[in-house]
């Protein structure tokens, strides 16, 4: 039981509550029982069409039943379903989804529909549906994996122009999920994933005509972090992104060591800036700039001065008390 | 403040009358993950030290395969990966052991036909569905098999598929120090324990991982605590108990490695953190939320006391039974498998 709240019931509410559990759970054992006895023998395409039915109706009060879902796609496929039986297999499990989108079997079930259909036009309308529930619950790791998985199989069915705009597309996504809410790391996760692609990808593609090359698309990349931290300076999602960016070999081999140590000193200048407003602020140094400028000195670059590894830490152990031991711990290793 | 014990066990109690009830909805809606609730109740009843236990062994066996030695969750349902290893933790808890040894002569090939040729394993034999999840289910029977019917198999046999779902499970580590459910997905607190614990039940971590991977590993988890001191599974998410189990356990499974020497887990605030667990419990039915007021579950209700079992064991309280990060078994059970 995930987010329910405890609620005391009047004794009225109560009443009514156990009045309904029976309907459901007489409805639920009836529906069990219909299941069994026609699972249980041979049945001509009618009797299919019926327990199809009664599944339909069983998931509809609990869609984590994995083996309802294995009774279900042997009886679809008996069935010889047409097209119309499986834009009506898909319209149900997009409203089951709907009611449950964190059902693991159920995600597996409609995973398991696409496979069967294995048409490119499917998967682009499906896309579209990961779009909705993400939109729902923008955290769903289930929705991030599937549309993760619906993208590598377009990736296969597509061709090569088709790719581009679908990716280009996933990119304007993913920037505009980051703009409306820059603590969503699922999203900064997947824009790492698509990032990589394209430096990758052969010929310099870039997902929009705004970047004629890799290195003015990753220049964008610099300036779009560099916004970042100064727009919420304590959320995690950006300085996680940052340290990959920053130590990520592919990342460094677009642009020259000249080059790299400019951005390393772009973003250090930028840390130490946060870290004296903040200051002025409430007397404390930034918590994330603190752990980054002293993950720079520890694994970039060893010789900064301007980087005070022992003043760093005195101050992480009063700006993040929860982990005042481990900046202790570290304190004596130095 | 502490865990009321005793209420915890009113609580067990009342969810055992109304899961052997027919009568009652909640008998009907959790029949496909009954027997991974058997085993949360389980270990719960075992760290709250209550003598009752209900023995549960004849209903195990009407929920077994014994072509393939696997179990189904519930009577009539099919057989999982997931209900399987509950079903032997649960023989292991019962101390059923001449059964237990018949079921583990034959899982093998029921376990090797779930691994996939890039060393995944799926759950079951009925979809294609993939997860590290199951990769831990499956490296963690295993393991029981080298420990207690050790002539069953040749060891290379074994030996292969534990290195195959390992080499596997490399793959979904991440840049930022945790696992997702697959490769390419993004760190989740649940996948980090069950794909790092792997390791350390093989006794394989620093075969597989440098110290610096292991670093951003303890990174993502230290991360993990929020200001009101309980644990989140993801980055920017709401502390959940259960996360006291999957992340507290992980930082404890870190120091299996040769590289860390002091209580990883000594780096967060653990009295805050099981102040956190403490305040989850509901002081009238007993049981344990994901958060503080809210409805709770038997699934919590384990992991909350799991984690309150490491927390004390570091903090040298000792008021609860120690606990095996690697297994989410008491430290005894696991100990005795080797006598």
């Amino acid at each position: 039981m995930h987010g329910v709240k405890r609620v005391d019931l009047t004794e009225e509410l109560r009443l009514e509550k156990e009045k309904k559990d029976k309907i459901k759970l007489e409805k639920f054992k009836f529906l069990s029982t219909t299941i069994d006895t026609l699972s249980s023998k041979d049945k001509d395409t009618e009797e299919l069409k019926e327990l199809l039915k009664n599944l339909d109706a069983q998931l509809m009060i609990n869609s984590d039943l994995t083996t309802s879902y294995n009774l279900r796609r042997d009886t679809i496929l008996k069935l010889n379903f047409k097209d119309e039986d499986w834009e009506k297999e898909l319209n149900y499990t997009t409203m089951l989804l709907t009611k449950s989108p964190k059902s693991y079997p159920l995600w597996q079930h409609r995973c398991w529909i696409l496979t069967q259909l294995d048409s490119k036009s499917y998967y682009e309308k499906e896309l579209k549906l990961t779009f909705k529930l993400l939109s729902l619950d923008k955290r769903n790791f289930h929705g991030w994996s599937y549309r993760r998985d619906i993208l590598d199989v377009l990736y296969s069915k597509l061709d090569s122009n088709e790719v581009e705009y679908l990716y280009a597309k996933e990119w304007k996504f993913l920037t505009e999920m980051i703009n409306s809410d820059i603590s969503n790391y699922s999203a900064w996760h997947q824009r790492r994933t698509l990032l990589l692609y394209y430096i990758d990808s052969e010929g310099g593609k870039t997902p929009s005509r705004e970047f004629t090359s890799i290195k003015e698309l990753l220049e964008n990349e610099v300036e779009y972090i560099y916004q970042a931290i100064f727009t919420d300076a304590e959320d995690q999602s950006v300085w996680n992104y940052m340290k990959w960016f920053i130590t990520d070999s592919k990342v460094r081999s677009i642009f020259s060591d000249q080059e790299s140590e400019q951005i390393l000193e772009k973003y250090i200048e930028a840390m130490h800036e946060i870290n004296e407003d903040e200051f002025d602020f409430d007397g404390k140094w930034n918590k994330w700039c603190s752990l980054l400028l002293i993950y720079i000195k520890d694994n970039i670059s060893t010789d900064r001065d301007d980087i005070n590894k022992k003043a760093l830490l005195e101050s992480l152990i009063e700006s993040d008390p929860l982990r005042k031991n481990r900046y202790k711990e570290m304190l004596q290793q130095k | 403040m502490s865990i009321d014990k005793k209420l915890i066990s009113k609580y067990i109690k009342d969810l055992s009358k109304e899961l052997n009830d027919e009568n009652q909805l909640e008998y009907h809606l959790s029949q496909h993950l009954r027997m991974n609730g058997l085993y949360w109740t389980a270990i719960s009843t075992e760290l709250v030290d209550s003598t009752e236990k209900e023995n549960i062994v004849d209903w195990i066996k009407t929920c077994y395969y014994p072509e393939q030695g696997s179990f189904g969750p519930f009577p009539k349902h099919d057989p999982h990966i997931l209900s399987t290893l509950s079903a032997i933790q649960l023989l292991i808890i019962f101390k059923e052991f001449d059964f237990l040894k018949e079921v583990l002569s034959k899982i093998f090939g029921y376990i090797s036909s779930l691994q996939l040729a890039n060393g995944a394993f799926k759950g079951d034999l009925f979809s294609e569905e993939v997860d590290t999840r199951f990769s831990y289910n499956s490296l963690h029977i295993l393991y029981y098999i080298t420990k207690i019917v050790p002539d069953a198999y040749e060891q290379k046999q074994i030996d292969d598929v534990v290195s195959k779902g390992l080499k596997y499970l490399k793959t979904c580590y991440n840049y930022d120090g945790g696992f997702g459910l697959r490769p390419g997905c993004e760190s989740h607190g649940a996948q980090v324990w069950t794909s790092f614990a792997s390791f350390a039940i093989w006794g394989k971590i620093d075969e597989y991982f440098n110290l610096q991977e292991l670093e951003n590993l303890k990174w993502w988890l230290l991360e993990r605590q929020n200001t009101d001191g309980g644990l989140n599974g993801r980055p920017c998410k709401l502390s959940d108990c259960c996360y006291s189990w999957w992340c507290l356990a992980s930082l404890k499974t870190l120091n299996y490695s040769k590289h860390f020497d002091t209580e990883c887990i000594n780096l967060l605030d653990l009295q805050k953190l099981k102040a956190f667990i403490i305040g989850c419990q509901d002081n009238v039915n007993g049981g344990i939320s994901d958060r503080s007021g809210n409805v709770v579950d038997i699934f919590h209700t384990c992991f909350g006391l799991s984690g309150i079992s490491i927390i004390e064991e570091v903090l040298k309280e000792e008021d609860f039974k120690k606990i095996d990060p690697r297994f989410c078994m008491l430290t005894e059970s696991i100990k005795n498998l080797n006598k």
